[in-house]
């Protein structure tokens, strides 16, 4: 029974307030291929082509090396209803330039415009910054996209300018917007919070 | 005039970084587990060739803690000693830098002391580092020197931290961060 019981509890890597984000686990692969296959999910995410579950299993696995990562990946879990909800995270980090991508999907879509995005944004911010100690987090997002860049916009990403016929989605080649958030921002915004009271 | 030296990764004024050849294994080797080499490199076990091969095996991800040199001469034309950056941080943005000059006939000639800047341009000016450290034994004078030449400081002595020719004796610890180095570059290279 103990065993059943640790198996559903997840491991929050960093704790937020409505959600954490945790480390990632096989028996997530089937909810996780969901996600990213659903169509109105995928539509401005990983493109058009379908993501299998052994894929999936094949790309977890591949994750599970020793070494420096490139990559750090978490799920959102929802505290309150004790689920996992979606994925968040670094990828292509390059640890001399201290740059990295941000990524994030909410897969479970009645959790969109709940301001999940944003307070998992910033989880993920507050982590390249202040642990990983990066310089620069970038994410693209096709402009028709348009609840992902107002959570970019409202966490503070920086555009930085718009990629022209960047990505073909539903028929049409569409522009990307360009994001960038830099550390100096960040301490500045923090700083900011601090003298009115706020944490970040 | 010293020749010129193909295989420079780093190009200096004595001596040149180059990668590390797996022709030369057998005299890394030499060096590694020479008495007078070794006394203050911390190789208390022996160094096989296999052991050393594995160093350039391909370990399966893409960046590595570590970056190896060969220290090649270049009037002289050949290899005589060995260069690294190890440990590296990348969150902390740290590493450790080592140095052996393993042909003893090129010690106390500055050649250390080069190796050493080189590598400190090599990791404040292109991986980024924000700090670099070294450990010398203390009765490891000429080495210790070395440091302080290079502007490096003694931030910390660690009491009876190794045992040498059966004494106990201190490790000094040294340090110097990248703002420091780069103006200390920078008015060096207007000379």
């Amino acid at each position: 029974m103990s065993t059943d019981k640790q198996k559903s509890e997840p491991l929050p890597f960093i704790k937020g307030e409505n959600i954490n984000l945790v480390v990632n686990r096989s028996e997530w692969i089937e909810l996780r291929c969901k996600w990213v296959n659903s169509p109105k999910n995928r539509t401005f995410l990983r493109g058009p082509l379908p993501s299998s579950i052994d894929q999936m299993k094949k790309r977890f696995e591949s994750r599970v090396t020793g070494g420096l990562s490139e990559w750090a990946g978490f799920i959102i879990y929802h505290i309150k209803d004790k689920k996992p909800i979606g994925e968040i995270g670094l990828s292509r980090i390059n640890w001399i330039n201290g740059w990295a991508n941000a990524y994030a999907n909410i897969g479970e879509m009645e959790y969109w415009n709940k301001n999940i995005a944003t307070e998992a944004t910033e989880l993920l911010l507050k982590y390249a910054f202040e642990e990983l100690n990066l310089n620069k987090v970038s994410g693209t997002v096709v402009v028709e996209n348009v609840g992902s860049w107002t959570v970019a916009e409202k966490v503070g990403f920086k555009l930085e300018g718009i990629l022209r016929e960047q990505k073909y989605v539903d028929g049409v080649y569409r522009d990307e917007k360009r994001y960038g958030y830099l550390k100096s921002d960040w301490f500045k915004k923090k700083a900011e919070n601090n003298s009115r009271g706020e944490k970040l | 005039m010293s020749k010129v030296n193909d295989k420079a990764f780093i190009k200096g004024d004595k001596i040149d970084l180059v990668p590390l050849d797996s022709d030369h294994i057998k005299l890394y080797v030499k060096w590694q587990n020479d008495p007078e080499i070794r006394k203050y490199a911390r190789n208390e076990f022996p160094t096989t060739v296999e052991l050393f091969k594995k160093l350039f095996e391909p370990k399966g991800w893409s960046i590595e803690d570590n970056v190896h040199f060969e220290i090649f001469h270049r009037e002289d034309y050949k290899a005589i000693g060995l260069a690294e950056i190890n440990n590296i941080r990348y969150a902390y943005r740290r590493a450790n830098i080592s140095v052996t000059i393993g042909e003893m006939q090129y010690w106390g000639k500055g050649i250390a002391t080069e190796a050493g800047m080189l590598l400190l341009n090599y990791g404040f000016g292109e991986l980024n580092m924000y700090k670099i450290r070294t450990m010398i034994y203390s009765p490891n004078i000429g080495s210790w020197k070395v440091c302080e030449r290079l502007g490096m400081e003694r931030e910390a002595t660690l009491k009876n931290n190794a045992f040498i020719d059966g004494e106990y004796i201190n490790d000094y610890c040294y340090c110097i961060f990248q703002d420091d180095w780069i103006i200390k570059y920078k008015e060096a290279t207007k000379k």
